[in-house]
């Protein structure tokens, strides 16, 4: 078991937590992340940015829009 | 006796069942049985494009008459919502900046990191599990406007990749853009917006102590 460092997590914090990191890299940072409070904080903070983007971008498109898109979808396929 | 009530250009179709026109082509039941399913990404999408909803109502129905112009291109099996977001990027690219005729800003990527500031020691914070916790409370439309006060590219980047779940490589495709891009993009838009929500948050005493450093910015 080798701990790759606070400085090897902190770089590859984003990609861990985009899962954009192979399975070793992303086992590595995890074992790390278990045994350091301050990267998994940093950690914690990332992942509650992404949740709060999530909430803010919940959109439900108008209906009246759904309806006008269908209309002008089926009129383009009449002719 | 009909054409005297039809108005000029309205089309005759209704919203009923396909039934009313004389021959659907497969491809168009096809498009909309997989296409319409995305319409509230699309608009969501739209709407951090715009940031209004007219504007907002406008790009989504282009994309959708875009995309089914362009259906035959399609590969069917392959990601069709990416396919879509792809040209929503694209209509916005080419009608709504040209009509607005904004000053062409260069995007922001080449800002050296300096100049965007280091979210940890600006920020100050007590501690980050009160940072965790301060963001976890804000209201939406606090993140939302922290989220379009980003240039438009890194929201865009940010909102694809933490919203939609995208992959760095569908943006890359989708904003026709670099992975490299991409990557630095969502950094510096998430690092902005940690930064933003953090003042925003001490501004409305929200779980977080006064910022100990001086705003020397
Ligand atoms: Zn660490």
């Amino acid at each position: 078991m080798t701990d790759c460092g606070c400085e090897k997590a902190k770089k590859a914090l984003e990609e861990y937590l985009h899962n954009e990191l192979c399975s070793t890299e992303a086992a590595d940072i995890r074992e790390h992340m278990a045994n350091c409070v301050d990267c998994s904080d940093e950690l914690r903070v990332g992942q509650v940015l992404t949740e709060a983007v999530q909430r803010a971008c919940d959109e439900t498109a108008p209906e009246d829009l759904r309806a006008e898109v269908l209309m002008k979808l089926r009129s383009m396929q009449a002719h | 006796m009909q054409s005297a009530v039809l108005t000029r250009e309205r089309p005759r179709v209704n919203l009923g069942p396909m039934s009313t026109s004389p021959n659907p082509s497969a491809k168009s039941v096809l498009f909309e049985e997989q296409a319409m399913q995305y319409i509230d990404k699309l608009y969501a999408h739209a709407m951090r494009k715009t940031s209004n909803r007219v504007d907002a109502n406008d790009l989504v129905q282009e994309t959708y008459m875009k995309a089914f112009a362009a259906f035959d291109q399609y590969e069917q099996g392959t990601n069709l919502k990416a396919w879509l977001h792809r040209i929503l990027e694209n209509t916005y690219i080419n009608q709504y900046r040209k009509q607005q005729k904004q000053p062409f800003y260069a995007p922001l990527d080449d800002l050296e990191d300096w100049q965007l500031g280091d979210a940890e020691s600006r920020t100050a914070m007590a501690s980050r599990s009160a940072e965790a916790e301060a963001i976890d409370h804000l209201p939406a439309s606090a993140v939302k406007d922290a989220l379009h006060a980003l240039p438009e590219d890194f929201r865009i980047a940010v909102y694809l990749v933490d919203v939609e779940g995208y992959s760095y490589q569908e943006v890359a495709d989708i904003m026709e853009t670099p992975t490299g891009t991409v990557m630095s993009r969502l950094h510096r838009g998430r690092r902005l917006l940690r930064e933003q929500l953090a003042d925003y948050a001490h501004e409305q005493g929200i779980g977080l102590p006064k910022k100990t450093g001086a705003d020397n910015d």
